[in-house]
């Protein structure tokens, strides 16, 4: 504890320990007490406590608030819609263009002339409102919602996507919503929400070898179910989910929503603060987290050293089985890339797997965004991918909702690092999804199988 | 619905009534799931309890949902419901048997009674949470 305040106040040579430390316990029992006074006197989750700053109102899990939007996204599988209730609802200008954005990734580039047309039709209403638009090759809507420092910790963000809940792990409430309520957003900046119950995961320890942030929340969804958390926010915690790296916590709020919950979230702490200072963002926001005596309704405690890597089997997220299980199944298709697992951090691992080797099966690499396609270039991580036979496409969705770039045939079995395997979900009703982490994924791209990735060390 | 119910299609009639089991509409945020019930004239679904956004989507485009446990073993397939949205009020006509599903939120109500959220903006000139 001592040591993680300290880590937030970096010393300079002139001041004492003493002094540090006195200024650090000072601060710390003032933003407690300025947290408490302003939310109120019951203890409150962090869900609780951004919807009540959101609100101005002293909001507990149950109640129905209006809350200010701080940043509201649509891509282009929602935007046209939105943009088509916006018109017909006769508002004349978003209710503030600096605070939304539209992001051409599910269809991106357009594999078509209707598509194309919708494409149009979002760029010609984004340039007319004066809002932000991100068109192809930029990456995935939230990936950019993040790297592009319009996500803030302790603000509500709204997305006309369901893994809108992924910008938690920046400390903020972020939930989707769709297209008409969007258009809603758009034109008042204002929502009403239901204040969600909290489900508190807590994992402590030292992840085994090969076991990574994918297989932590696979297994939390076999647990649950994918409606254990049903408009609740998952709210995860402990020693293991602390260590994480940003990339990981992002892959855990990710799929919060395939437990059915509202958002996922991660106490915001000093990685945080890093991460939006590089991009610009000083101020403007608060590091909040849950009181010790606030309510949580449910609970579930993880021993991270009894830890496996899973993969969900076809045809649901929560058809989730440990890698003996399944291990020696035929691979037709490698899937490494969106929001849950596009990241840098991935690619680094795929990249660690396949180096010097050639993959067996068709193996699609799609990077989470622009900034990390040009990470992955400058490691060579792109080089080592084409050599190894693999097919590198533009940052955006890829084959996630199988609109483009890698569609499976009836009978082919896919091994993906998305976050959806449901019938169809790539596009054929006939094939076969099994979600798993990006070094199990590599894994099977090289051995033309599902393997263990604890078989060989990293 | 193909997945579950591969006539569903052909069998839907105007007026229909969906009943269903645990979160029925996951895993879209789109509002074509919604729409798409709407368009072949289902009047109501009625579910043990429902995806968050298929929820709220359904309600803007229209289309009136109750959560109402024990449902699924208290409906048969062809049965005739008479259900009253404002107090939540089912009854299973062909079962006799009478069910309580939790009433609908006044505001949602008003959105549903315009039906949806676009003609409701078109009315009122603001949007129910606001003042």
């Amino acid at each position: 504890m001592l040591l993680d305040s300290l880590a937030k106040f970096p010393s300079t040579s002139l001041e004492s320990p003493l002094r540090l430390f006195c200024q650090c316990c000072m601060l710390q029992a003032f933003r407690k007490k300025k947290n408490r006074e302003r939310c109120g006197l019951m203890g409150k989750t962090l869900a609780e406590k951004i919807l009540s700053l959101a609100s101005g109102t002293d909001a507990y899990k149950g109640d129905i608030v209006v809350a200010n939007v701080d940043f509201a996204m649509a891509q282009d599988g929602t935007a046209p819609l939105a943009i088509e209730a916006f018109r017909s609802m006769g508002v004349e200008k978003v209710w503030d263009p600096s605070r939304v954005a539209l992001v051409i990734d599910h269809n991106a580039p357009s594999p078509s002339e209707g598509v194309s047309k919708l494409h149009k039709m979002m760029r010609e209403w984004a340039k007319g409102q004066g809002v932000i638009l991100y068109d192809i090759g930029e990456g995935v809507c939230h990936q950019l919602m993040m790297e592009r420092g319009h996500v803030k910790p302790g603000k509500v963000v709204l997305g006309a996507d369901s893994h809108t809940c992924t910008y938690g792990a920046l400390g903020a409430l972020a939930t989707g919503i769709g297209s008409t309520e969007m258009a809603a957003v758009f034109a008042c900046g204002q929502l009403w929400m239901r204040v969600p119950e909290t489900f508190l995961v807590v994992v402590e320890g030292k992840l085994p070898k090969g076991v990574y942030a994918k297989d932590i929340v696979l297994t939390i969804i076999g647990k649950v179910g994918a409606d254990g958390a049903t408009y609740m926010a998952v709210e995860y915690t402990g020693s293991t989910v602390k260590r994480l790296s940003l990339d990981s916590k992002m892959t855990l709020c990710n799929m919060a929503v395939e437990m059915g919950g509202k958002t996922g979230l991660v106490a915001p702490d000093e990685k945080v603060t890093a991460f939006l200072k590089e991009r610009g963002v000083t101020g403007g926001y608060e590091l909040l987290s849950s009181d010790e005596d606030a309510e949580f309704s449910e609970k579930l405690e993880l021993d991270a050293e009894n830890l496996t890597p899973v993969v969900a089997c076809p045809h649901s997220v929560d058809n989730v089985k440990p890698l003996e299980e399944v291990e020696g199944i035929p691979v037709s298709q490698v899937f490494i890339g969106t929001c849950t697992n596009g990241r840098i951090e991935d690619l680094r691992i795929a990249g660690k797997v396949v180096k010097g080797r050639k993959v067996k099966v068709r193996t699609i690499i799609v990077p989470a965004s622009r900034e990390v396609y040009l990470k992955a270039l400058r490691e060579g991580l792109i080089e080592t991918f084409i050599e190894a036979g693999a097919t590198v496409c533009n940052p955006g969705c890829g084959p996630c909702v199988g609109t483009h770039q890698g569609i499976p045939s009836p009978g082919d079995v896919v091994v993906s690092t998305a976050n959806r395997n449901f019938k169809g979900r790539m596009g054929c009703d006939e094939a076969e999804i099994y979600l798993a982490s990006p070094h199990t994924a590599a894994l099977a791209a090289i051995a033309g199988e599902i393997r263990d990735p604890r078989e060989e060390e990293l | 619905m193909e997945g579950i119910n591969p006539d569903f299609s052909r069998k839907v009639r105007k007026g229909d009534i969906i009943v269903a089991g645990k979160n029925f509409g996951c895993g879209s945020s789109r509002e074509q799931a919604p729409l798409v019930l709407k368009h072949v004239g289902v009047s109501l679904v009625i579910a043990e309890s429902f995806a968050r956004i298929f929820y709220r989507n359904s309600f803007n485009v229209g289309l009136p949902l109750l959560i109402c446990k024990g449902i699924t073993s208290n409906v048969e397939e062809g049965d005739e419901l008479e259900v009253d949205l404002s107090t939540g009020h089912i009854y299973n006509l062909a079962q006799g048997v009478e069910l309580r599903a939790n009433p609908i939120p006044d505001f949602l109500m008003e959105i549903v009674k315009s039906g949806g959220l676009s003609e409701y903006y078109k009315k009122h000139g603001r949007f129910p949470w606001q003042k």
